[in-house]
């Protein structure tokens, strides 16, 4: 299993019907989102992190962990944000001089920068909530019955077995080019990766002409058709979306009344 | 040095090398405002409509291109996942924009892009649903058509094919970076919009640029091994 896969399928919310935990992510996100206060964005990334380990069951480290894979970008994105190029005179938090300006960081600026990666973090552990309490098929299953266009979530469906698939022929592969001092040097690790897309590829075609054989002996090649898991209620969930959502806004209004 | 010039220089230099190890160009989970956000979502789908009719139409002719079009599908998730020796020594993940277009054509990758984004989006945290709009306009389909238009452009020109299929990936790779950081400074203007956009591509350089050549070179070997052993897919798919 790969990223969030694992924890979906452990989670004790995983029988809980979809539906519930796809409003929840979509109402928390879209107010954390469209609110834009600092105080809502910790709000939301406690309270969605509290939900996925309190009654998802997940570790508290392993979210932890997830929450820090967008760091690599948020950094980069945040640092082009914090930095500004400003006239000498302006007062700033730290900064250098070069030539007639000073490049550094305002009040300001900082501000904006911590208020937009809260946020973001906020929109993540609300995905978060989704993506680790819920598998993959869940979810697609959701989206049929949401009306999304059944080519598509079909296409998924498939998409999302082959990835596995894939994914073992890959290593194996690699494997295989490692165990011969495939990537040693430079030079050696182009042609072994470049080689192992190649084959990777020869073989989905080939794989996908034996599994379209493989349906169509079955009667069942002109869509693939499963049957529905039966869920539990989502009562508890749908609580919790309405709690949160609740206190996003409370929050929001009590930052407004401090402000204004 | 001063005591803030210092804080200042060493902070930079810290989140520089913390950067170089960043993955390709996906705008992260709840980055954009909402109105842009809800912006580049309208700003696709026509292209995904065109797309997805285009596929309707592949697998109403044939069924078979249904598990044909989900293994390649599959193909380009996994090929993001992969790792690739950067020219500056580190290690990056291809963003597979240019072999897609090549091999799929570009109104097929819009759709397909929309799905592997939204897989790695759920499945590995990269990117996310509110900014999917911006990183499927940027890799699914600014980035692909670039490329189809570099490769059958140089084809039609007499270039030769190592040199077309590297420009190819080479240009979708570098358009994608370029696009991405227009919808950051569209996004977070500053105090001028351009010099927003000239900063967020200055500090992406850093990754991308390098990465752009890495993917250009391993599209140019994987063309020459597919081309080895596999005319019979590839005239099938019209590259050839």
């Amino acid at each position: 299993m790969i990223g969030t896969d694992r924890y979906g399928y452990a989670s004790r919310l995983a029988h809980v019907t979809p539906q519930s935990k796809l409003l929840t992510m979509a109402v928390t996100s879209i107010l954390c989102l469209s609110l834009e206060s600092i105080s809502v964005s910790v709000v939301t990334i406690l309270m969605m992190g509290a939900a996925t380990v309190c009654m998802g069951g997940a570790r508290l480290c392993d979210f932890i962990r997830m929450m820090r894979i967008p760091a690599g970008f948020m950094v980069l994105a945040t640092l082009t944000i914090f930095i500004g190029r400003y006239a000498p005179e302006t007062d700033i938090l730290a900064g250098i001089q070069f030539g007639q300006f000073v490049y550094g960081v305002t009040t300001g600026s900082a501000l904006q920068g911590i208020s937009i990666c809260l946020r973001a973090l906020g929109v993540v552990a609300s995905v978060y909530f989704l993506a680790m309490n819920t598998p993959m098929t869940d979810i697609t299953g959701a989206l049929r019955r949401l009306h999304v266009p059944a080519l598509l979530v079909e296409l998924m469906e498939l998409m999302y077995r082959f990835i596995f698939v894939l994914y073992e022929t890959m290593h194996r592969i690699r494997t295989a080019q490692a165990s011969r001092l495939g990537y040693d040097g430079l030079i050696h690790a182009y042609h072994s990766t470049g080689t192992l897309v190649a084959m990777l590829f020869v073989r989905a075609w080939q794989k996908s002409e034996r599994i379209y054989a493989a349906l169509e002996s079955r009667g069942g090649g002109q869509s693939v058709c499963t049957l529905a898991e039966e869920y539990e209620s989502g009562h508890a969930v749908y609580l919790l979306c309405m709690a949160v959502s609740a206190l996003q806004i409370a929050v929001f209004c009590m930052e407004r009344g401090l402000t204004a | 040095m001063k005591r803030n010039e210092k804080i200042f220089v060493l902070t930079c230099m810290a989140a520089g090398l913390l950067g170089v190890h960043a993955s390709a160009m996906h705008i992260m989970e709840g980055y954009l405002p909402k109105g842009w956000a809800a912006f580049w979502i309208v700003v696709c789908l026509p292209f995904v409509a065109i797309g997805f009719r285009r596929i309707s139409k592949y697998v109403q002719q044939n069924p078979k291109n249904l598990t044909l079009l989900a293994l390649c599908g599959a193909f380009a998730f996994v090929l993001s996942a992969l790792k690739i020796p950067s020219v500056t020594g580190s290690c990056s993940h291809p963003t597979g924009v240019g072999l897609g277009a090549i091999l799929f054509g570009p109104t097929t990758t819009a759709v397909l892009g929309l799905i592997v984004l939204l897989f790695q989006a759920l499945l590995l945290a990269h990117g996310g649903l509110t900014t999917l709009g911006a990183n499927v306009f940027s890799m699914a389909i600014v980035g692909p058509i670039c490329s189809w238009i570099v490769y059958h452009g140089l084809k039609k020109i007499g270039c030769p094919k190592a040199g077309a299929v590297f420009c190819a990936a080479f240009a979708g790779d570098l358009l994608t970076y370029i696009t991405t950081s227009i919808e950051l400074g569209l996004a977070y203007p500053g105090a001028s919009l351009a010099g927003a956009i000239l900063k967020f591509m200055g500090i992406f350089a850093v990754t991308q640029v390098p990465l752009a050549i890495a993917e250009g070179l391993l599209t140019v070997v994987v063309f020459n091994v597919l081309e080895k052993y596999s005319n019979r897919e590839l005239t099938q798919l019209d590259v050839l």
